[in-house]
């Protein structure tokens, strides 16, 4: 019997980090060399398999990264069961954006949110700003999931988002029921350095419960 | 310099808009002169350039052209930042948005460069103003200025929408950046921005709102799927558009088809001076002839019989047939009178100066105008940076004619590739990921939508549920110093440009909090308050924080639309009716105009229904009566047509009794 989970997932993060191209990236497999700024949302839906039985249907809400459409972030974080909150590694003031916005969810989003936090433009390696030891440190003390990512190149971007899948809640744990949200299961909150993890199947091995 | 308004608000509906025209008339349009730049000098760097940079260097993706190459694009990158930074710095108390630069690009692309400097600068201050403090704040006033209108002029498709979002949140992009982040090619754009700049400030929200109009049964069909994010896709992308006219062009017929007796209770009705500004357009034909004044028309018609089902179906909850009782003449004639009443405040709001008789002009022939067939050449080369032809830009492709039968051209582009980005369910690109919903892609082909007729339903919109129509609340929503009170037809009520640049950090003064019971007009018996005196207030508002030309001008304005005040007309207006009636009626035929947009079949038979034909009928016991008691009108038709100054006093007594003969006598102080 195949079951079918369906998760709402928001992508937050500074201006330019690349939040839209990754999102296209992971839903079209396509990239832009201008990709445009992005007003107010996006929304855009992406299915993963996990396994045989398993698919997983992500709702995406893409925002804006300008501070002033800060406002209208807990509209679509507020009953999201997973954030993508993306830094760019050439910037090392996007990573501290990034602090501002997990603490934001931590503090009003759901509480069993999954967050992963994303350092993208990894083709840029070259300007790197962002140590990967500094960014999986402070994901590690925050429990969070971890990645790199470069949209343009496609590394680790499949990756981050099949990962979340099978760490939300209802998907990790047998005992949830298929088709509703995450509100099963205790919060995961532990560091997990996707990087790693890509290659291996585990599907259940970061699961707390 | 003066600008002819309602000749340009014509034009601007016309396919093609200004055409090439609009290089010179955008700055009559925003009073920008090329002005030495002196005081420019500024070099101190503004906040907002590290955000301003990241947003110039992806720009460009739309227009001019997807086939620019890498060199042409960073140049234009380069002039769109050196423009921006210069505005910002030049006037530091605004605020950067993202989409500004998206509205930029426009008028670079379009205006002289000795002007782009000097129209940005009218355009940021007396425009995007609202948009150019410190926050949203002021947008999401609009956002719930267009949710009241989407109720108004939709109520099913509002509660739709209610449904899956609080606000119309995929307006927002529309709203903020005068469409300008999502229409795919530069000559639409263009059009749109000559539609836009030569009306007040608040069209933009009607424009928004007739697009979501227009897709009701795309959104009924994801209600359907049960897909409430894709209805946010659907409508934060654009329809696609061609800049032409309806197929097969219904209007030239109709005036044809319209009865005798409707051409000349027409004239006999149509009053001999109008006492307006002159107009330079020998026929007055309002910037909307078509349906919607047609529509009015006939809404409130009394004889008839032969209705449409259509038509029946719109009137059926307020009122029944009986010509002859007096009972159904008063009834009918409140929501008639409103409907009066909004143009009226239009005008006065607005600056639009409808011809008064333009709903008793179903005769006109409205699209017989001297400046189509120009427009339509200019059309061809209708851009400004020549680099691009419309022919380039818009091949004409089969596969995407969902069914029109007229050879349509199609805007290519981006705009596809967003939509299908955006609102298709995916297929899926990446190894991981399968299709688990091969059933989707519910917007393959999106309908193809005519830019002028989409423009001319806006207009519609806007002169049936004017910005004073109490059910939209906007003085409950924006405040006083919002571009919407501030700005003018007439220049020299504009605050000057430096009271202006203060007003933008003052969000209290723009918008006010959000207060839902402030708003809630859901049992839609808004009589208490009347969005006219709110009006009123906020414009003493206005003249309370030192403006004092604003109230004079306030004060000229309504002496300039004739003979009755604001207040006599709103105290006719409470008496008359009860809002939700006419909204409720008014809300079904917009309903049932937007729908396929284009309805020329609908519009003859309503046409048959003219309310000048009832007018006609009460005339007899109406002027009778009324020349006894008021003892001013002389004698039927030559007394409607005469124009007599009835003081509007006169009419508050007799109003319960003789609304028809107040509804005439509307006409007749005309």
């Amino acid at each position: 019997m195949s079951k079918q989970y369906q998760f709402k997932l928001v992508l937050l993060g500074e201006s330019a980090v690349g939040k839209s191209s990754l999102v296209l990236r992971f839903v079209k497999d396509q990239f832009d060399d201008y990709r445009e700024s992005t007003i107010g949302a996006a929304f855009l839906t992406q299915t993963v398999t996990i396994d045989d039985q398993t698919t997983v249907k992500f709702e995406i809400w893409d925002t804006a990264g300008q501070e002033r459409y800060k406002s209208l972030a807990p509209m679509y974080y507020r009953n999201a069961n997973c954030a993508v909150v993306v830094y760019d590694i050439t910037q090392s003031s996007s990573l501290e954006k990034a602090r501002t916005w997990i603490r934001e969810l931590q503090r009003q989003a759901d509480p069993n949110i999954v967050i992963a936090l994303c350092g993208n433009k990894t083709d840029l390696a070259a300007r790197r700003q962002v140590t990967q030891d500094e960014a999986k440190k402070y994901a590690e003390e925050e429990g969070l999931m971890w990645a790199e990512t470069s949209a343009k190149s496609g590394e680790g971007v499949t990756e981050v988002f099949t990962a979340i899948a099978k760490k939300l809640p209802s998907v990790a744990s047998p005992a949830a029921r298929p088709g509703a949200g995450t509100r099963t299961g205790p919060g995961a909150r532990q560091g997990v350095d996707l990087n790693k993890q890509a290659g291996t199947q585990g599907q259940n091995e970061n699961c707390n419960c | 310099m003066s600008v002819n308004w309602d000749t340009l608000r014509r034009h601007s509906l016309q396919p093609g808009g200004f055409g090439t025209d609009r290089a010179h008339i955008w700055p009559q349009l925003l009073n920008a002169h090329s002005a030495p730049s002196s005081s420019s000098s500024n070099s101190e760097p503004h906040r907002d350039e590290n955000q301003i940079s990241l947003d110039t260097s992806r720009s460009f993706v739309l227009y001019p052209s997807t086939s620019s190459s890498f060199s042409e694009r960073e140049s234009l990158q380069q002039e769109l930042h050196g423009l921006i930074v210069s505005l910002f710095r030049k006037r530091p108390k605004l605020s950067y948005f993202q989409g500004y630069h998206d509205i930029v690009s426009v008028l670079m692309l379009t205006l002289p460069k000795d002007l782009q400097l000097a129209c940005l600068e009218k355009l940021s201050l007396h425009w995007l103003r609202d948009s150019m403090g410190s926050g949203l704040e002021p947008v999401l006033g609009l956002l719930r200025v267009t949710k009241n209108l989407i109720k108004l002029a939709d109520p099913e498709l509002a509660s739709m929408l209610e449904q899956s979002t609080q606000l119309p949140f995929f307006a927002l992009s529309n709203l903020l950046t005068l469409f300008s982040h999502d229409t795919p090619t530069l000559p639409l754009i263009q059009h749109v921005f000559d539609y836009l700049l030569c009306r007040p400030p608040i069209a933009v929200v009607y424009l928004a709102t007739a697009i979501v109009l227009s897709r009701k049964e795309e959104v009924r069909r994801l209600m359907e799927e049960d897909e409430d994010g894709m209805i946010h896709s659907l409508l934060s992308s654009l329809p696609t558009l061609v800049d032409e006219p309806d197929p097969p062009p219904p209007i030239p017929d109709d005036p044809s088809t319209s009865p005798i007796p409707t051409e000349s209770s027409a004239s006999a009705l149509r009053p001999q001076s109008n006492g307006l500004p002159v107009r330079s357009s020998p026929s007055p034909l309002p910037q909307s002839v078509d349906d919607t004044d047609i529509t009015i028309v006939a809404d409130p018609e009394l004889d008839s019989p032969q209705n449409t089902e259509s038509v029946e179906q719109t009137k059926i909850p307020t009122f029944s047939p009986p010509p002859e009782s007096d009972l159904t003449l008063v009834d009918s004639d409140p929501a008639d009178i409103v409907v009066q009443e909004e143009k009226d405040k239009v005008e006065e709001v607005d600056g639009i100066v409808p011809p008064p008789e333009q709903h008793l002009l179903p005769a006109e022939k409205p699209l017989i105008d001297p400046e189509p067939s120009l427009i339509a050449e200019d059309d061809v080369s209708g851009n400004t940076n020549g680099s691009i032809t419309p022919t380039k830009l818009l091949p004409s492709i089969e596969e995407a004619n969902n069914g029109d039968s007229t050879t349509q051209l199609h805007t290519e582009h981006r705009d596809t590739h967003k939509t299908l980005i955006t609102t298709t369910p995916f297929s899926s690109p990446s190894p991981s990921s399968a299709p688990s919903l091969p059933s989707a892609e519910p917007n393959t082909t999106p309908p193809t939508l005519s830019l002028p007729s989409l423009l001319t339903h806006a207009s519609n919109l806007q002169i049936l549920f004017p910005p004073t129509h109490p059910s939209l609340h906007l003085s409950q929503i924006m405040g006083p110093q919002s571009v919407v009170y501030t700005w003018s037809e007439n220049f020299r009520e504009w605050p000057n440009d430096n009271e202006a640049e203060a007003m933008a950090t003052r969000m209290d003064l723009i918008v006010y909090p959000f207060d839902p019971d402030a708003e809630d007009d859901s049992d839609e018996d808004a009589d208490s308050v009347t969005d006219e005196e709110s009006y009123e207030e906020a414009r003493k508002g206005v003249h309370g924080d030192g403006d004092k030309k604003r109230e004079k001008g306030g004060r000229k304005r309504n002496k300039l639309t004739k003979s009755r005040s604001w207040k006599q007309r709103h105290k006719e207006k409470r008496r008359s009716e009860k809002p939700h009636r006419h909204t409720k009626r008014l809300g079904g035929i917009m309903d049932f105009a937007f729908s396929p947009f284009r309805h020329g079949k609908v519009e003859r038979k309503m046409e048959k229904r003219t309310m000048l034909a009832g007018a006609v009928v009460v005339l007899g016991i109406a002027m009778a009566l009324y020349g006894t008691k008021g003892g001013s009108a002389s004698t039927g038709a030559a007394g409607m047509g005469g124009g007599t100054g009835e003081k509007a006093s006169e009419t508050d007594a007799y109003y319960q009794a003789l609304l028809p003969i107040i509804y005439l006598k509307r006409h007749n102080n005309r």
